[in-house]
């Protein structure tokens, strides 16, 4: 069960010779440097995986989609990781694109689709609010009806990308209803409408990735909703299981464990010799190995069979602790050179601190970013409760 | 008395550089002695002060014990150890000192030295004899770094956003006096220097994690979800008291660390190792969780809450690391 088949083999094959062959190489060297990638990369890396027919992951193949197995699908993400390809963004082909072949008009799905493939239009996720973050469901962003229009009030928060995006989908109250989960609607926006601000924030590793967007009277056409009005909920939860496990990157913890292993080597170790010989270090990296390799497992037993949330649930925290923990390792290994943080800008930013090897700096943003994962996509905390429940009911 | 007045000192608005609290406080009596030094390096930590505390007083007790010059208290000293070759052995140093005429001239890289771009004087480890990896033939120079044209100094901050420089002494030539103490056998007082440093480090993680604890505790009364504040959530309340727990066993390391000082090398090493493993799993653990409990508000650069973390990361492995410390303790 936890083998591939000859067919999918076969698969991996291909699209490790078309990373190694069909792909744009800059992104693939900056990526390897630890060099920040532009937006400009980002349509690069796009436009290959396009070409090929392969940037509509998860979308059905009648718009446009790949139309993989979970398997094929699983096996792409690993050997992009493993390649240092750009990770896909995913707040228009992974999260939008497949609610809007789902649920959206046929004409939501003649523009926005193509837009969205040929690197035309990237997305914004405006779901999390100041006052609704796990409680979700108790958002106040307001749509209200005028005419053939919404006017759109409030503010999001944490939007992942909305520097770069173009439109964005967002989660609003269109109506109240006895459960808050109910009058929910998804209303989709163009981020250069009049009345939308956006504000960058700046995180603890020093990126400006996520903002603030406000909304102040914005009027979009009712044509931007997608779907029934009051029904986000149910196609968020749609979307949900499909995208269970698109938190696993599994072939990016083998490619940054690989990494740690190799950086060792390099780094010398107290008394001499090199860390790559450090009975500490080779143990602990050791117990990060072998929980990958349990957690690798899991996933691939749950490509091969339906699992339930409190599956979902547990390989989530799962995959994002053992994240964690890799990126723990890094600093543990980088914290002699004191954790130096760098602008990671230029291509020759190493050459700020030339006695401090350049995967410090590396370790350092990468440990403070990925205390992230186990706050978005639902935090540990709520997914513990969401297995808790499931525990409970066979109690009963 | 001297908490409060630092407390003070620390929350009042208006100069709070090094120069002006040493001079307002009269902290020089505090520089040299440990037990006071670590009251104030508690409340550094828990306002998060960027100050050359540690550095200036272990750089300061080194030159007393070598009989090098005196420096008033305000003056920012540090010290360079640390090296692109090595890890946390003090043996493995390799930058070399050699004898010219009357003088030394130097060679070599230090890394990541901490204030360097912003001191007054340096203290730098060198090799004069024997190889790398051996105790003997280790020196300490006083250097004025803005009298060597031939150091090339590569400022940047390191992840508590204090400054830090890469020194490459490119055969700087100094003077006879630039020797500060017995040539080739700075070794123990090395290694003593960074047991010192390592005290008030962990001194200064006390007051760290008290405040973020203070600051998770806040966050959670007042922040409501599902209609009610976070804190009503036993799951964290429990988490809240588990880094109590490491809070009350950091408070007690420190204690060990300093009250350990003017024993005997091996009583020393085994307290000050014991205590700063203990320290570091606090830090990792309070930190880590404490931007948990704040959720997205806890990635942000806006709060003071990342920054506290941040320190308390530098702190994990600044003189070494808990690998380091565990290991001199199994011996
Ligand atoms: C890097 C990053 C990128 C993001 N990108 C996006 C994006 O593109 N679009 C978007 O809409 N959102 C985005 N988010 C927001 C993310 O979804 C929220 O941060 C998340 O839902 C948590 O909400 P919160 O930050 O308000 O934390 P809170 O809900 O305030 O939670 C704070 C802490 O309390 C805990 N907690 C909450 N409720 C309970 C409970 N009942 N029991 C026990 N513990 C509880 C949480 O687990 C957490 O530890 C992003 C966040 C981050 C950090």
């Amino acid at each position: 069960m936890l083998k591939l088949t000859p067919e999918e083999a076969a698969f991996r094959d291909e699209v490790r010779a078309f990373f190694a062959a069909d792909y744009p190489a800059h992104v693939i060297a900056k990526n390897a440097a630890g060099q920040q990638l532009d937006k400009q990369d980002h349509i690069d890396a796009q436009r290959a995986l396009h070409a090929r027919g392969w940037l509509g992951v998860g979308w059905p193949r009648d718009h446009g989609g790949t139309g993989w197995t979970p398997a094929q699908r699983y096996i792409f993400d690993q050997e992009l990781e493993l390649a240092n390809a750009a990770a896909i963004i995913p707040m228009a082909v992974i999260y939008i694109g497949p609610i809007i072949a789902a649920f959206g008009s046929d004409r939501q799905k003649a523009e926005w689709l193509p837009a969205i493939l040929e690197s035309r239009a990237f997305w914004a996720q405006g779901y999390s609010e100041p006052e609704a973050g796990s409680d979700l469901a108790s958002l106040r962003f307001s749509a209200v009806r005028d005419g053939d229009d919404y006017i759109l009030n409030g503010t999001k928060i944490w939007t992942s990308g909305a520097q770069w995006a173009d439109w964005i989908f967002c989660l609003a109250r269109t109506s109240r209803e006895e459960r808050k989960q109910q009058g929910i609607s998804l209303i989709c926006a163009p981020l250069d409408l009049p009345g939308i601000r956006i504000h960058p924030i700046r995180l603890i590793d020093g990126s400006y990735e996520l903002n603030r967007v406000e909304f102040d009277d914005v009027r979009v056409p009712v044509a931007n909703r997608i779907g029934e009005e009051g029904q986000a909920w149910h196609y968020a939860n749609v979307l949900l299981k499909t995208e269970r496990l698109s938190y696993a990157h599994i072939g990016a913890k083998k490619r940054d464990l690989a990494r740690l292993l190799a950086e060792a080597a390099h780094m010398p170790a107290s008394g001499g010799g090199t860390m790559d010989r450090d009975p500490a270090f080779r143990l602990a990296a050791a117990r990060v190995e072998a929980k990958l390799a349990a957690i690798e497992a899991s996933v691939l037993r749950s490509l091969r069979t339906e699992i339930s949330m409190a599956t979902a649930a547990a390989l989530k925290i799962a995959c994002t602790e053992c994240a964690q923990a890799i990126s723990e390792l890094a600093i543990d290994l980088a914290g002699r050179a004191r954790l130096p943080m760098l602008g990671r800008d230029e291509p020759d930013w190493t050459a700020a601190a030339p006695a401090v090897p350049g995967f410090g700096p590396l370790a350092v943003q990468s440990y403070l970013f990925e205390r992230a994962q186990t706050i978005y996509g639902g935090s540990t905390e709520i997914q513990k409760t969401i297995i808790w429940r499931a525990l409970a009911a066979m109690a009963r | 008395m001297l908490r409060d007045s630092v407390r003070a000192f620390l929350a009042a608005r208006g100069d709070r550089s090094w120069a002006a609290l040493v001079d307002r406080l009269e902290l020089g009596e505090a520089l040299r002695d440990a037990r006071q030094g670590a009251i104030v390096a508690e409340e550094i930590g828990r306002a998060r002060a960027a100050l050359p505390f540690a550095e200036t007083a272990v750089t300061q007790w080194l030159l007393e014990r070598c009989g090098g010059p005196g420096f008033e208290a305000a003056a920012v000293l540090t010290m360079a150890w640390a090296e692109p070759g090595m890890r946390y052995d003090m043996a493995d140093i390799a930058m070399t000192a050699r004898r010219d005429g009357d003088g030394w001239r130097l060679g070599g890289s230090k890394s990541a030295v901490g204030w360097a771009p912003a001191c007054d004087r340096l203290v730098v480890a060198a090799r004069t004899a024997g190889t790398v990896g051996e105790r003997g033939g280790l020196s300490l120079f006083l250097l004025d770094p803005a009298l060597a044209p031939n150091l090339r100094t590569h400022a940047h901050r390191t992840i508590d956003g204090r400054p830090a420089a890469d020194l490459i002494f490119e055969d700087q030539f100094f003077g006879a006096d630039a020797l500060i103490g017995k040539p080739d056998q700075a070794i123990d007082l090395i290694e003593e220097a960074r047991d010192r440093a390592t005290a008030l480090l962990a001194a200064e993680a006390v007051g760290l994690l008290d405040s973020l604890l203070a600051q998770c505790i806040a966050y959670t009364g007042q922040r409501r979800q599902f209609d009610r504040p976070l804190a009503d959530f036993q799951a964290l309340q429990h988490r809240m008291v588990d880094m109590y727990l490491e809070c009350e066993l950091a408070r007690s390391a420190a204690w060990l660390a300093v009250e350990a000082l003017d024993e005997d090398a091996a009583t020393r090493a085994h307290a000050v190792s014991s205590a700063m493993v203990n320290i570091a799993r606090g830090c990792r653990f309070v930190g880590q969780q404490a931007i948990q409990l704040h959720g997205g508000m806890g990635m942000t650069d806006e709060l003071p809450l990342g920054h506290y973390v941040k320190r308390a990361m530098a702190i994990e492995v600044e003189w070494a690391d808990a690998d380091w410390h565990l290991a001199r303790i199994a011996g």
